[in-house]
């Protein structure tokens, strides 16, 4: 027994003795006044407590004896029964097997007889059945529950009562825990009986909310979170379908008003049945007849049914092709104009209509892209169920916060983005965010945050997690790195490269094996599946306080923009994002460091790689220079010319020839040549290793 | 600063019981009956300080807990102090007694810590 359970002990052995004096003293003026109201209650009150007492102490015994005893006395108390010397007698048998069974307990006295107490039971048993006819509903219950436990969908409606804080209820408290216990798929708030401001009284709730929840475990969880308001209060809990939650493109005004609160749909048909249509009301004025506004009603009929079938699901393969035919067409008509050019001149008429259907193309090529571009949202929402799921599995508090998440992007971008986030957010709760005891422990809330951001900048889609937890651990990564051959024994990691480091291949092995994932996947993998849409990872870190992972990934892969240069006797694209600078290339800016080439660029001395030799091309005249990036990491590559600016779709060389080092694709020129598209990440990651 | 609860029970178990599983996040007083909680509550805004939660019992000597509750309402201090009921499986209709009183919430007793923490931090601000 632990002390703090022979504590308890000690004050209920206290609290028994005490209750037992009243039970024996009551007992004795229930023999000289048997009906007497006061000392019924007083007596039922003793044998209430002293059975509320030993459910706290485990003494089941006590706890089971004093609830028949309690029923028996509650027929006194309620005139079920008329109190006789045969039921007093029962009751001061009752007190003596109470009494043994607690000295039993306190002083190791003889324990009661078993025998006795059976008896005294069955005679407490055999009286209460001539009184009462109550029978037990219960059970059957269970099958219905059992039912509303799967994950499913509801619409709360809440209207409380005006005067609900009196009642000590916090309804905003009742909505934040509804929003932990599900997932809250939008909210509604009626605010059409608050009054004008100098009118609001603070001690009234003018409020009612319509809410559509998803629940992890059925009507079970809601109810629980309502179980006190929802007696004094109408709430309605409704179940819905997922089909009910798309929200309709086109609503009327009307609808809207119900959908979101302000209006009940009584209100508007009340309204709407004093209007007259249009047409009757024309026909009234004596501006139309009847007949041609019959004739119109059919017109307009017809014109719904087409309008019903506007819009349609694209396969987007389709889309593909479209931007696919799209690029072809901006391919020839830089060829058309390159024929012109070299045909010498072009005259005004031929130089106008190539701008204008440059123009044309441009429109066409941004609208087809916007078809693709859809809303981040349906990738980051379902991560709120994700944490959640995988934060109450290791018994952490998280608080997810999502923002931007009305940034749009290419379709398929979506799609690849979705499982490298996942593994990241899962990161951040394995690694990041501390237990709550730690975090307490560190001074800090318990309950962690990370935030989710989306958001676009300069043509691309940034995304970032950021957690609060413990940061990169210097010195666990360094430990780390040693132990899988990652750097020399005794090389000291500064924090910079500790963060780089987790996303080294080998540096994560799939020894984190965790209940969620199966097997927890290593930031490299991450990283790699970022860098195939042409994303870039980069974070951020302080220890104890916390990591910010940022990625950024273009708006779109299908279309490109780059810059077309040659080298040797070849021409290459260099996508516009990799691009920092050009500059003429001159000999003596350009340093020897432990064997390498380097020049200076914005104070740090970077690598100059020759890029023919790199790709094993021709010799060319070698007088540029062009700087390229790729993350935080600018690498400078010798080139023979820089040619100007195009937009170019990327052929997959894998899929047309076979895979090229250093080159992410190749695209099909104005003149009909082709040019490969230099992968900068590659070969900047090649170079550094 | 730390949130209060008060408790009142006639029962000193329960009393024991209540401060042992709340200690932890609560700072806990408690009152034997309905009037020795008033005189507590009285006592206790006048020191400036403010309760968060009010846990109290049906079934007291001296006055029990649904007067207790009416009483409560009425004050101009702890009006809007949510309050939980104890009941027991036996009493059922208490729940609604209690609710129409003015009380927030109930426990049915006996209860496991645990499951007190967790109401309490239901119905606390």
């Amino acid at each position: 027994m632990s002390d703090l359970d022979r504590e308890m002990l000690e004050v209920f052995l206290t609290d028994a003795e005490e209750q037992l004096t009243i039970f024996e003293n009551e007992l004795l003026n229930m023999e000289a006044n048997p009906d007497d109201e006061e000392t019924i209650k007083t007596i039922f009150r003793s044998m209430h407590t002293l059975k509320g007492s030993a459910g706290f102490v485990n003494l089941s015994e006590v706890e089971s004896f004093t609830h028949k005893l309690e029923n028996l006395l509650s027929e006194l108390r309620d005139k079920h029964l008329k109190n006789n010397p045969e039921i007093i007698e029962i009751l001061f048998q009752s007190k003596d097997i109470l009494n043994s069974m607690i000295n039993a307990i306190s002083s190791n006295g003889e324990p009661p007889d078993r025998f006795k107490i059976n008896e005294v039971e069955k005679m407490i048993k055999d009286i209460i059945k001539t009184s009462s006819t109550d029978i037990e509903l219960e059970e059957d219950e269970s099958q219905l529950e059992q039912q509303s436990m799967a994950e499913s969908y509801f619409r709360v409606e809440l209207k409380f009562r005006t005067d609900v804080f009196e009642t000590g209820t916090d309804p905003i408290l009742l909505i934040e825990d509804l929003s932990k216990q599900c997932i809250v798929i939008s909210t509604a708030m009626n605010i059409k009986n608050v009054p004008l401001f100098p009118k609001i009284n603070p001690f009234e709730n003018q409020l009612s909310w319509k809410i559509i929840v998803q629940s992890p475990n059925g009507r079970k969880t809601i109810d629980d979170v309502f179980m006190f308001a929802a007696m004094d209060n109408d709430i309605v809990v409704e179940k819905i379908e997922k089909d009910e939650l798309e929200v309709v493109e086109e609503s009327k005004i009307g609808e809207l008003l119900i959908r979101e609160g302000y209006l009940e749909e009584s209100e508007i048909e009340e309204i709407m049945d004093r209007h007259m249509k249009i047409g009757e009301e024309l026909v009234k004025e004596g501006k139309v007849t009847k007949k041609i506004v019959d004739t119109m009603a059919e017109k307009q009929e017809e014109i719904r049914k087409i309008q019903r079938t506007n819009t349609l699901r694209i396969d987007t393969d389709k889309l593909d092709r479209i931007i696919e035919s799209i690029g072809e067409v901006v391919v020839v008509k830089s060829r058309i104009r390159q024929i012109m050019e070299r045909k010498g001149w072009m005259d005004l008429e031929e130089e106008a209509t190539l701008t204008e259907l440059d123009r044309y193309i441009n429109n066409l090529q941004k609208d087809v892209m916007d078809t693709r571009m859809v809303p981040i949202k349906d990738t980051l929402l379902p991560f709120r169920r994700l944490v959640r799921d995988i934060a109450k599995k290791q018994e952490k508090d998280i608080d997810l916060e999502i923002l931007g998440e009305s940034t749009e992007l290419d379709k398929t971008i979506t799609e690849k983005i979705k499982d490298p986030l996942k593994h990241m957010l899962r990161n951040s709760i394995d690694h990041g965010i501390e237990s709550p005891q730690e975090r307490i422990g560190l001074g800090k809330k318990p309950k962690g945050n990370i935030i989710l951001e989306a958001s676009h900048q300069n043509g691309e889609v940034i995304i970032t997690i950021s957690d609060d937890g413990k940061g990169i651990d210097r010195e666990a990564v360094t430990k780390k790195a040693i132990e899988r051959g990652l750097i020399e024994k005794d090389k000291v990691l500064t924090q910079e490269e500790a963060n780089k480091m987790i996303f080294r291949p080998g540096f994560s092995t799939a020894e984190q094996v965790t209940d969620i994932s199966g097997r927890g996947v290593g930031m490299d993998v991450v990283k790699d599946n970022i860098n195939s849409i042409q994303g870039e990872i980069e974070i951020q870190s302080e220890p104890g306080k916390g990591s910010t992972f940022t990625i950024h990934i273009p708006l779109t892969l299908a279309i490109i923009e780059g810059i077309l240069i040659s080298v040797g006797s070849n021409k290459m694209i260099i996508p516009i994002q990799s691009v920092v600078k050009f500059l003429p290339l001159e000999a003596n800016k350009i340093h020897r460091v432990n064997h390498e080439q380097t020049i200076e660029f914005q104070n740090a001395y970077i690598p100059v790689i020759d890029l023919c030799r790199q790709l094993g091309f021709k010799d060319g005249t070698k007088a540029m220079l062009i700087i390229v990036q790729s993350g935080n990491s600018n690498i400078a590559l010798i080139i023979d010319e820089v040619i100007g600016k195009y937009q170019i779709v990327i052929k997959s060389l894998e899929e047309n020839f076979k895979k090229v080092k250093y080159c992410a694709g190749a695209t099909v020129l104005g003149d009909g040549s082709v040019a490969l598209i230099l992968d900068a990440k590659s070969l900047i990651r090649s170079y550094r290793q | 600063m730390n949130k209060t609860v008060l408790i009142v029970d006639d029962s000193a178990t329960v009393r024991v019981a209540v401060k042992m599983a709340l200690k932890k996040d609560y700072e806990v007083i408690d009152a034997k009956n309905g009037k020795d909680a008033l005189d507590v509550i009285e006592r206790f805004y006048t020191g400036g300080n403010r309760l968060n939660l009010i846990i109290t019992d049906i079934n007291m000597p001296i006055m029990g807990g649904l007067e207790f509750i009416k009483e409560v309402k009425n004050n101009r201090n702890a009006r809007f102090v949510p309050i939980l009921v104890l009941t027991t499986e036996s009493q059922d209709n208490m729940k609604m007694e209690g609710k129409k009183a003015g009380a927030t919430g109930w426990l049915v007793k006996p209860f496991k810590p645990d499951q007190l923490l967790e109401v309490a931090k239901k119905v606390i601000r």
